[in-house]
């Protein structure tokens, strides 16, 4: 790219194509950390309702820590490669700081809720999972991501009242499926 | 009337560069070289020209063992920005 003087088209283009640019680039990192989360959420979720329903056992949502223990390596390490990104806009910072802050009120909550109502535990994550989602949503102006936060977050209230019992994993299951694995798979659909 | 075309920003790097910065809290030397196409000697020259102006802040540091350069755009880089896309949409009608 030279230095040279230009027309007022030339420099909208240019402009145009650095805003571009830098959706695309926001797009292209956003789907993945989402899906590896999902898929870690998903299948300690069905551990733990395999694990709840065949023996009754409710020291089984100790499992729930593996998530934390298992994804942060997981994570870090499948991102390596694809964040190379020397490029931070607050859009990408602030999704990451909402998912943060989740994973840190989960965690607590998790030890909170297995020592005092362990059947509650699958619930709680859950509906902060649809607080997330919804506000990830909102910001990405996502009306998907942001249905689907509602919907679990909401939902796993109201459910709380309704259902107690080992199939509680489950509601979070699906809460992974819907507000991780399916916008991220749609996000990188998108920026592909 | 035409307004003034801000010739600092009026050259299609550091018009570029301008352009990546203020969609970004910060961005490093080699994001903007491919961002803007440039080569490193083109591109650090322009950069400082940019840095001297007050438009960019430039800090040069660390990421592990590797040096790294993080420009960040400046409140008065900002505003003249905004007023150079303003000039351009006057020449536009």
């Amino acid at each position: 790219m030279e230095t040279h003087e230009m027309t007022p088209e030339k420099s909208l283009q240019i402009i145009n194509d650095a805003i571009e640019k830098s959706r695309r680039d926001f797009e292209k990192n956003a789907g993945y950390p989402m899906i590896i989360w999902g898929t870690i959420v998903l299948i300690f979720a069905i551990a733990v309702f395999i694990m709840l329903w065949k023996t009754g056992n409710a020291s089984w949502n100790f499992l729930w820590f593996g998530i934390p223990a298992t994804g942060w390596p997981i994570s870090s390490i499948l991102q390596k490669d694809r964040c190379r990104n020397g490029g931070k806009s607050f859009l990408s910072r602030s999704i990451g700081q909402i998912w943060i802050t989740y994973g840190i009120f989960a965690t607590v909550l998790c030890v909170v809720f297995a020592f005092t109502a362990p059947h509650l535990t699958g619930y709680i994550t859950a509906v902060l999972l649809g607080f997330s989602a919804a506000i990830t949503g909102l910001v990405l102006k996502n009306r998907f991501i942001t249905a689907g936060g509602f919907l679990t977050g909401l939902g796993c209230t109201i459910a709380m009242f309704f259902v107690q019992s080992w199939i509680t994993p489950m509601f979070f299951a699906a809460g992974a499926v819907l507000n991780l694995i399916i916008p991220g798979v749609m996000m990188n659909k998108k920026a592909e | 009337m035409f307004k003034k075309l801000d010739p600092l920003l009026h050259s299609e790097l550091r018009l570029a560069v301008m352009s990546v910065l203020v969609n970004l809290e910060e961005a490093d030397f080699v994001y903007l070289r491919e961002a803007t196409g440039a080569t490193a000697g083109n591109l650090s020259v322009q950069l400082d020209k940019l840095s001297e102006a007050g438009y960019i802040t430039i800090e040069k540091g660390f990421k592990g063992k590797k040096p790294q350069t993080l420009c960040r755009i400046s409140p008065t880089g900002l505003q003249a920005f905004a007023d150079y896309v303003e000039a351009i949409r006057s020449y536009l009608g």
